[in-house]
């Protein structure tokens, strides 16, 4: 039985985001959250692994306690379980402490075969985790990968590495990192959503942990944000005004700026 | 009656009772009146709504441009239970409340007011009779079908001659031998071309003379069960509506519902429920026209600054979120009730009358607010407008539903 | 925590592309990191790891490394991350750099990672800018980079642990040439066996182009259902195969049939970061916005002049989208 782990990450669902101009922080406050879009598709592919192999599934998070939304939606779509890491002292986390807090968290599993992950998280958009934690379970990463078969103990798969594309064949227990768009991720269903709130979380803090001293998300990440500014797209969103062949004419100008120029294309001649 | 004095100390001890029920917990905890959806109903909101943006939204001004049923959709509507949502899972559905139904069908409505529909005559007029009236067999026969979307069902009670005054019901089914010889026919049947299971309220007239109203589970394959011509509607162009003609159709006694004189019982009833779902819709579509002119008021400059800016404008935004807002309570209190096993006809009418108007009066001014560019097929606007006059009109006019609420009140139900 | 004082230089991670050439973007990043060397009077070491790497040392000199530290061998001709990570690593526990910089490519963002965890250090991904600051502590490294798809920059600092690492997005600095007069080259020997737990069955397959075809054209022309036929929106196709250029779109012209699904742009499709976009007849939900925000200059056609994707175009032009393709289409038609 593959004992398969997704983890995911809850993110602002907007990308309107406002900072607050007293203390230069995001306002988070009443923004709807979401389950990182990137990390529905690992989630589609977990469930799908485990529809065609059996196992279970479990949905892993580390966030704040409100993030326990997200992992009720990931039971919804139909995982098994669903782990929340949430403790103080994990959080303000960047991604080498994040790797710490996880990689106790797997030894503490230890049972683990799969762990598939998205590509990279809409808020922060690092896409660290995956190597630092194939780095500190001593695993197998795999990545851009297009077709996976599971065997007795290993998986097969496709993969585009560098400029090739290759047949791979490696021993589980292994970390999977899903690219955009690799499925189609399904939707909630009525009857999951209720379900979802049938089935308990499993909670890991600190101490449960049992954790090093090494781990305090605040104190001891090596990265600190030390400065927050919101960017607005600087277009320029000039109007241009006249006739009809004025605007034609000063697009045809655009164009040949960026280079584009009339091709002979054969056949126009027939 | 008691008059209490205000002093300095009840203003403190009001403060603070202001206070801690202002701590979340708490409220959620409040037994006596509670607002705040729980976390089952939010995920439920945010999954349907995540579903209509993908699914629904770029098909809804196709299905309303051609005045086509999308099979597609229904098929992805089927992955996601909303062909069931009040079905035991035994039989394949979700098994949820009506407060969760409500909530489904807003949100599908918000982005396409026909699928709602559809949807909801499906839930509330087909499958909710059979589920409340239906035998162990009928609910085994049909049940699992309707729930995962092979089936769609309908109900039909209108007919030329027999609008609001029901008991002018021509149709009639007189006994022969063990069933019935329906003839007949009936008009703006919704899901009239794509139900394969129609609840029909018709006259019957047993071999002894007895006479009375009865509902009947029709399957489209029946001798003598043909569909009529699609009625080119105003709005709610994606769901089909149709007549159906009965031409000496047998009826067996396994297709009869509940007893046999139970007819207007049901018809009545599953009205009741059905408004809900129709109170739900218009304040889905009312929430779409709603969002569209607070976005496009925010963002169009004339004279140099956003209209929202002027009074004109920001009054009919205030207006409309007020109006949404009462919509919202009446029906969610209405589905409340109907989960609490409640009699619902004047809240469910109450409903069905406040939010189909104001989603009218909404839609309306939503076109106001766009100006001459609410006028253009190019936006939505126009057809949340055609879409939302509908629902003050099907199960029940407005002018029915204050009947009902004012004989409620003047028997006693104040 | 390391002790500060004991790491200096600033190195570069010089990857080589395909086994071929040393990445542009290796390049670009040796231009700033000679400025960042120069402020800090510190040197500028470049890392490489290749079969035959010899060839490649004359193109790093001349984008101004003082010091080349590298590694000949046929094992090192693809990346390999156990392989890779434990050569660098090992460089790393040697030379102690203080500061050390990455392309951002797949390659070079794994191997970053890797490292940055052996390191038990920070790293700061797909980076902007970089500069060096006293505002929170003697010349820090201060990064600056987007977040929150974009709309947010964050700048960071690794104040307490070395080396400071990043990863830098492509094109964004300048390649600069400058020759150091004295070059030092420090060759390392190859004594690795590393057993890949990874086994490639059968030959590879080499694939040069990618599949995608809209990720990287450099001119993308959108179509959205203000071109209301499917005559209009064949035009747009003939407008693209005289220009060179790739037809993309929203949902809507899918469900009408009018194109393929794999050439939606937006959230559910393709993210474009061509050098122009023309949009004819979008009105911009962010759907699509956000699949498009990326290219350089985005030119925007709808006869709606509050139509959401004018505040994102750089050029808006308000009229009928069908008139404007049938001039087009006029002037670029060769006759």
């Amino acid at each position: 039985m593959v004992n398969i782990f997704v983890l995911i990450k809850q993110v602002p669902g907007t990308h309107n985001l406002e900072i607050d101009k007293k203390n230069g922080a995001l306002i988070r406050e009443g923004i709807e959250t979401m389950i990182n879009p990137d990390d529905l598709y690992a989630l589609e592919l977990g469930l799908k692994l485990k529809e065609r192999y059996g196992g279970n599934t479990t949905a892993l998070t580390m966030g704040p306690s409100q993030a326990e939304f997200a992992l009720r939606e990931c039971l919804a779509m139909g995982v098994d379980e669903a782990i929340h890491v949430c403790d103080q002292i994990f959080a303000y986390s960047d991604t080498l402490q994040t790797t710490l807090v996880l990689k106790e968290v797997f030894d503490k599993i230890k049972n683990y075969d799969l762990i598939i992950t998205g590509s990279q998280t809409s808020d922060s958009s690092t896409g660290q985790v995956p190597y630092q934690l194939s780095e500190a379970l001593d695993i197998p990463l795999i990545t851009d990968i297009f077709s996976i078969e599971l065997k007795n103990g290993f998986v097969q798969c496709q993969r585009n590495f560098g400029h090739e594309s290759q047949n791979i064949q490696v021993e589980l227990p292994i970390i999977l990192r899903v690219r955009k768009h690799f499925n189609k991720p399904r939707p909630l269903s009525l009857l999951g959503i209720k379900k979802a709130f049938e089935k308990g979380i499993k909670k890991f803090d600190f101490n449960s942990l049992n954790c090093p001293d090494s781990i305090d998300g605040c104190n001891k990440s090596p990265t600190r944000v030390v400065k927050t500014e919101k960017i607005s797209l600087q277009r320029k969103n000039e109007i241009i005004k006249g006739t009809i062949t004025e605007k034609i004419q000063k697009i045809i100008e655009i164009i040949q700026e960026h280079g584009i120029e009339k091709i002979w294309v054969g056949g126009a001649h027939e | 009656m008691v008059i209490t004095r205000k002093t300095k100390q009840d203003k403190k001890s009001l403060e603070i009772d202001y206070k801690s029920l202002s701590d979340k917990r708490k409220l959620d905890n409040n037994p006596i009146l509670n607002f705040e959806p729980n976390e089952q109903l939010k995920l439920l909101r945010y999954g349907v709504r995540k579903f209509a943006e993908d699914v629904l939204l770029p098909v809804a001004p196709i299905v309303d441009r051609d005045a086509t049923f999308n099979w597609e959709t229904a098929r992805h509507l089927a992955k996601i239970n909303a062909w069931g949502i009040e079905v035991p899972e035994k039989y394949g559905g979700a098994q949820l409340d009506s407060i969760s139904h409500a909530i489904t069908i807003e949100e599908l409505s918000r982005v396409c007011a026909s699928t709602g529909l559809s949807v909801s005559a499906h839930n509330s007029l087909g499958v909710y009779p059979i589920l409340r009236w239906g035998t162990d067999e009928q609910k085994e026969r049909y049940l699992p079908a309707l729930a995962s979307g092979k089936m769609i069902a309908g109900f039909s009670m209108t007919e030329p001659n027999a609008g609001s005054d029901v008991k002018k019901i021509n149709c009639l089914a007189r006994q022969v031998g063990k069933g019935f010889l329906l003839n007949g026919s009936k008009i703006f049947v919704t899901n009239g071309g794509i139900a394969s299971i129609l609840i029909v309220i018709s006259r019957y007239k047993t071999e002894n003379g007895k006479k009375g109203m009865t509902a009947f589970i029709l399957d489209n394959t029946m001798d003598g069960y043909e569909i009529g011509k699609l009625e080119d509607k105003m709005g709610m162009r994606g769901s089909s509506t149709t007549s159906i003609y009965f031409n000496d159709l047998f009826i067996s006694q396994e297709n009869v519902l509940g007893l046999i004189s139970d007819g207007f019982k049901i018809a009545m009833n599953t009205l009741d429920v059905g408004r809900i779902g129709i109170a739900a819709q218009a304040l889905g579509i009312a929430r779409a026209a709603y969002e569209h002119s607070v976005e496009y008021s925010k963002r169009r400059i004339q004279f140099d600054k956003p209209i929202a800016n002027f009074q004109g404008i920001s009054f009919k935004l205030a207006e409309m979120a007020t109006k949404i807002e009462t919509a919202r309570l009446l029906v969610y209190k209405a589905a409340h009730m109907r989960n609490q096993g409640r009699d619902i006809s004047k809240e469910a009418a109450m409903c069905k009358y406040y939010s189909s108007q104001i989603a009218r009066d909404i839609t309306q001014e939503a076109i106001q607010v766009h100006g001459g560019y609410g006028y253009m097929k190019d936006l939505p606007l126009e057809r949340y407008y055609r879409d939302a006059k509908a629902c003050e009109i099907y199960e029940g006019t407005t002018e029915i539903m204050k009947m009902i609420i004012s004989q409620q009140i003047l028997r006693g139900n104040v | 925590m390391n002790n500060e004082s004991d790491y200096k230089d600033i190195w570069v991670f010089t990857e080589i592309k395909d086994h071929v050439k040393v990445h542009d973007c290796a390049l670009e990043i040796l231009g700033k990191g000679r400025e960042i060397a120069d402020k800090l009077g510190q040197n500028l070491v470049a890392v490489m790891l290749a079969l035959d790497a010899e060839q490649y040392i004359s193109v790093i000199e001349e984008h101004g490394a003082d010091k080349i530290i590298y590694m000949s061998h046929p094992e090192l001709k693809h990346y390999h991350e156990r392989i890779f990570t434990k050569i660098v690593h090992e460089f790393v526990e040697e030379y102690k750099p203080s500061i050390f910089l990455f392309p951002s490519t797949e390659v070079g963002n794994a191997l970053a990672a890797r490292i940055a965890y052996r390191c038990k250090t920070g790293l700061v991904s797909d980076v902007l800018n970089l500069e060096l600051s006293d505002e929170y502590g003697e010349n820090l490294l201060l990064t600056d980079k987007p977040a929150y798809g974009g709309n947010i920059h964050v700048k960071i600092i690794c104040p307490n642990t070395r080396p400071q690492m990043c990863t830098i997005t492509m094109g964004t600095f300048k390649k600069t040439l400058i020759q150091k007069a004295t070059v030092e080259i420090i060759k390392k020997e190859f004594n690795h066996d590393v057993q890949s737990k990874i086994k490639i069955i059968g030959t590879p397959t080499r694939k040069d182009k990618p599949t995608s075809t809209l990720s990287d054209v450099k001119f993308v022309l959108g179509g959205g259902n203000g071109l209301v036929s499917k005559d209009n929106f064949n035009k747009l196709f003939q407008l693209a195969r005289l220009t060179s250029g790739q037809v993309g779109g929203t949902r809507r012209p899918i469900l009408d049939g009018w194109m393929p699904e794999h050439l939606q742009i937006g959230i559910s499709g393709e993210t474009i970061s061509s050098d122009l976009y023309i949009s004819f007849g979008i009105s911009g939900a962010i759907q699509h916005v956000v699949g498009i925000k990326d290219s350089k200059t985005i030119v925007a056609i709808n006869k709606d002049p509050n139509a959401p994707i004018f505040r994102v175009a750089d050029y808006c032009i308000i009229a009928d989208a069908k008139d404007i393709l049938d001039g087009l289409l006029e002037y670029f038609t060769v006759d």
